[in-house]
């Protein structure tokens, strides 16, 4: 079945839910459906249920995205907070795929870092489908500042042609970057439209 | 000889804010949005000056971006690399101000870059900004910093004139690295280049003459684009990391990606990824030149979609490849300097092979084309590209047809009461070329990429008629959520147009086609014009009972005919009538169905042309 993807099309825009027969979901992937179904003759026939999205509230704009890579990677700290020249810390990637990748390549950047424990530089070979492949590097910070880590992947999907992505971690402003980013989002799920008061445009990547 | 110097200060005119992630703070709301209304701008300085007596300010202005290295080889390291060869800076806004600020002078930058600029021979010290901006009839842009800043990019250098004569400033330059005034320069630059391109293939003399009706095109009006050193739109509006360019229509804004947090080096990147900003302003001229109904979504070219958003997202990248004359889709991380690599290299002629871009195998089933992106670019890119590059399509150098489909023609993608429009309203619009202005054939591409030559697979036109049975042969679904059903083998859209408001019943009856015994689910969704497969917000009305033993015969068999049937009022408007197939636990063979409203058949039709 050619194309037959599970990656569901998310899609933003106001959560304005809308009346109708049933209770909608809030959540974004909420199941709804009933909770038996009718004989029938096919086999194997369980409780039919449909996941039926409601708008991600994000920014009063539907948009589209640029054109994805069909893997994800983050970066997360996985020790103490690095506050001095010489403290150790430890960042875990995380190479995460809907799709069957041929081929995982890594390659870390690390600023005045220094690598004292994991690759720069690592192949780690195939991925199947809906798996996870995390590694991780032990650093010694070069400062007390911030530290820009940059991990390139590249990746081969099956069937594809190579991708690469780039995930970033600071070593000292990461906490404050996502309580940024959080209180946009939080902000822009307010607004019910736009600030003209017209209907919601549209954004392509 | 008269007493000449040129200050060392060719420098960026511009703003020193940081550069990195929201600017809000909490109960504060931001006034980075791309929505924002932003400062006024400052205005085109186009009053040209006629001083007397009059000294003579010359040089060129330049900028340099970082090139791409590396070939189309999956292996090959590349990435973003260092400057190449200085570029002109071409038709740009020239203000030129005395020591006071007080402007004297007007002017644009020539094809080469070269100015040459009448200044009063007082004694001063002259300041020339070439500025990231274009009014002209060679393009219609601007280039600034973000919406809250409404900063204008500007190269400025000054010069002393001491009287009359000619006062020579050389050259100045906007690099590809430190201020990186040079991305912006190249964002304006690949604008222009998109204007010529249109021009040299549809503009004086060229469209009209190879279809009657057909205006010319001579430059677009004008875009915005939001670019700053460092900044990734996604973040200061969206809240997310992974960085993002992106265009947003009807206020006509671009937004680029200038890196993350700061960084440029290691980051993603697409001031000089003249493929993303190309395919933004693909979406800029869908906006301005023509209509979409795209609506939005993220994509990741592997999987069928939603075919407003395919046709959107296929015709941006189609558009840079045209304009670039290179059949790739080429966007690159970071750069030499850091670390660099292709996020993207896709091959946009081939389907099968090392960069073909269809997960796991390319589009086989007819009507499945208009449901991936890459599928409609490869189309279009077959449409221009040379002949003899596919031995199954000789259609070449045909951007005309394009372009006249998208924007003349009333038959297809323009006509008003179009609605739900995809790549098939584009092959409606061709094809009437065709058939009345002697357009090329375009049968071969179609056949290649699966298309097919109208709308029958999404948004086809019903009214009322009668004897209209329809055969669904749905194939089993991996999971249950209607976003991942199979658009071309579990669906069938109809565009119902509702001239006033009514109430309405819709129905739809099924039945085994084969009386093999098994009979898979079908709903009924009616969807508004949004009409966002799968979310709630879109759906104005639907049924989904399960399949029910009608004939009392103690098991469903192929006797028993099914039913669902909504009744629900509708303002005046365009709604898709989404007939599923629910096969999460089964398909079956061919199912025959009809849709009735108010008791009538709907059945396909010719979309009425106001």
């Amino acid at each position: 079945m050619p194309g037959n993807s599970t990656k569901s099309v998310i899609i933003f825009g106001f959560t304005i839910a809308i009346a109708m027969a049933g209770t909608w979901a809030e959540s974004n992937k909420a199941e709804f459906g009933k909770t038996s179904r009718g004989p029938a003759s096919l086999a194997g026939l369980v409780s039919k249920k449909m996941a039926v999205f409601n708008q991600e509230a994000l920014g009063g704009v539907r948009h589209t995205e640029k054109l994805k890579v069909d893997s994800d990677v983050i970066i997360q700290l996985a020790s103490a907070k690095p506050e001095k020249a010489g403290d150790i810390f430890v960042l875990t990637a995380a190479v995460s795929s809907e799709h069957p990748l041929e081929n995982i390549e890594a390659k870390w950047s690390t600023g005045t870092a220094t690598i004292i424990g994991g690759d720069k530089y690592a192949n780690y070979g195939p991925l199947e489908g809906g798996q996870t492949r995390s590694f991780s590097i032990t650093l010694r910070a070069g400062s007390d500042k911030n530290e820009q880590i940059h991990l390139l992947v590249k990746t081969k999907p099956v069937g594809n042609a190579e991708q690469s992505q780039s995930a970033q971690y600071n070593s000292q402003n990461q906490e404050t970057i996502d309580a940024s980013n959080d209180l946009q989002r939080q902000f822009i799920k307010t607004l019910a439209k736009d600030v003209d008061g017209s209907e919601n445009h549209k954004i392509m990547h | 000889m008269l007493k000449r110097y040129v200050f060392s200060t060719i420098t960026l005119v511009f703003f020193t804010s940081a550069c990195s992630g929201p600017k809000s703070s909490t109960g504060t709301a931001p006034n980075t949005g791309v929505t924002a209304p932003g400062p006024t701008i400052i205005s085109y300085c186009s009053t040209i000056q006629s001083p007397s007596p009059s000294a003579t300010i010359t040089g060129t202005a330049q900028f340099f971006r970082r090139e791409i290295f590396g070939d189309s080889t999956p292996s090959t390291a590349g990435g973003l690399g260092a400057p190449g060869a200085a570029r002109p800076i071409r038709y740009a806004e020239i203000r030129v101000t005395n020591s006071a600020g007080t402007e004297v002078q007007c002017g644009e930058t020539s094809v080469t870059g070269t100015f040459s600029l009448s200044v009063p021979t007082t004694a001063d010290t002259y300041t020339v900004s070439v500025r990231a901006r274009s009014e002209n009839t060679h393009l219609n842009a601007r280039v600034l910093d973000t919406v809250d800043g409404g900063n204008l990019y500007a190269l400025t250098a000054s010069i002393a004139v001491t009287g009359a004569g000619t006062f020579a400033l050389g050259t100045i330059q906007a690099s590809a690295t430190g201020d990186l005034l040079g991305g912006a320069f190249n964002i304006l630059d690949q604008f222009l280049e998109a204007n010529e391109y249109i021009r040299t293939k549809a503009g004086t003399g060229i469209c009209s003459a190879a279809f009657t009706g057909c205006v010319d095109f001579t430059v677009a009006e004008r875009v915005t684009a939001y670019w700053k050193k460092g900044l990734n739109p996604n973040s200061y509006y969206f809240g997310r990391n992974s960085g993002l360019s992106f265009y947003l229509p009807s206020y006509k804004r671009l937004f680029i990606l200038g890196g993350i947090n700061g960084n440029t080096d290691n980051s993603d990147t697409d001031h000089f990824d003249n493929s993303v900003i190309l395919h933004e302003y693909g979406h800029f001229l869908e906006d301005a030149a023509f209509n979409s109904d795209s609506p939005g979504g993220t994509h990741s070219g592997t999987a069928m979609i939603d075919p407003r958003l395919a046709w959107s997202e296929g015709w941006g990248n189609f558009f840079q490849a045209a304009v670039r004359n290179d059949p790739y889709y080429i966007d690159t991380i970071g750069n030499s300097d850091g670390t660099t690599s292709f996020a993207f290299y896709v091959d946009l002629e081939n389907q099968t092979g090392g960069l073909a871009y269809d997960h796991l195998d390319p589009v086989t089933d007819t009507g499945e084309g208009i449901f991936r992106e890459f599928s409609v670019t490869r189309l279009l890119w077959d449409a221009v590209d040379a002949a003899t590059d596919s031995a199954a399509e000789s259609v070449s150098d045909k951007f005309v047809e394009i372009w006249a489909s998208l924007t003349k023609n009333k038959e297809g993608l323009n006509n008003p009461y179009a609605a739900f429009r995809n790549a098939g309203h584009v092959h409606l619009a061709q094809s009437y070329l065709q058939t009345n202005h002697g357009a090329s054939d375009w049968s071969s591409l179609r056949t290649l990429e699966k298309h097919t030559s109208g709308t029958s697979e999404y948004g086809q036109y019903v009214t009322t008629g009668s004897s209209c049975t329809y055969s669904i042969t749905p194939v089993l679904a991996s999971g249950t959520a209607l976003t991942s059903s199979n658009y071309l083998k579990n669906n069938d859209f109809y565009h119902l147009r509702v001239t006033s408001a009514t109430t309405v019943t819709i129905r739809l009856d099924y039945v085994d086609a084969n009386a093999a015994g098994t009979i898979a689910d079908l709903d009924l969704f009616i969807y508004n014009e949004t009409a966002r497969i799968g979310n709630s917000t879109d759906i104005v009305a639907y049924a989904w009972s399960d399949p029910v033993d009608t004939n009392g015969s103690g098991s469903i068999t192929a006797a028993d005919s099914q039913f669902e049937t909504v009744t629900v009022s509708l303002a005046a408007g365009n709604y898709l009538i989404n007939t599923n197939v629910y096969s999460a636990d089964g398909a079956s063979g061919a199912i025959n169905y009809t849709i009735k409203l108010n008791g009538s058949e709907l059945c396909p039709a010719t979309l009425p042309n106001p």
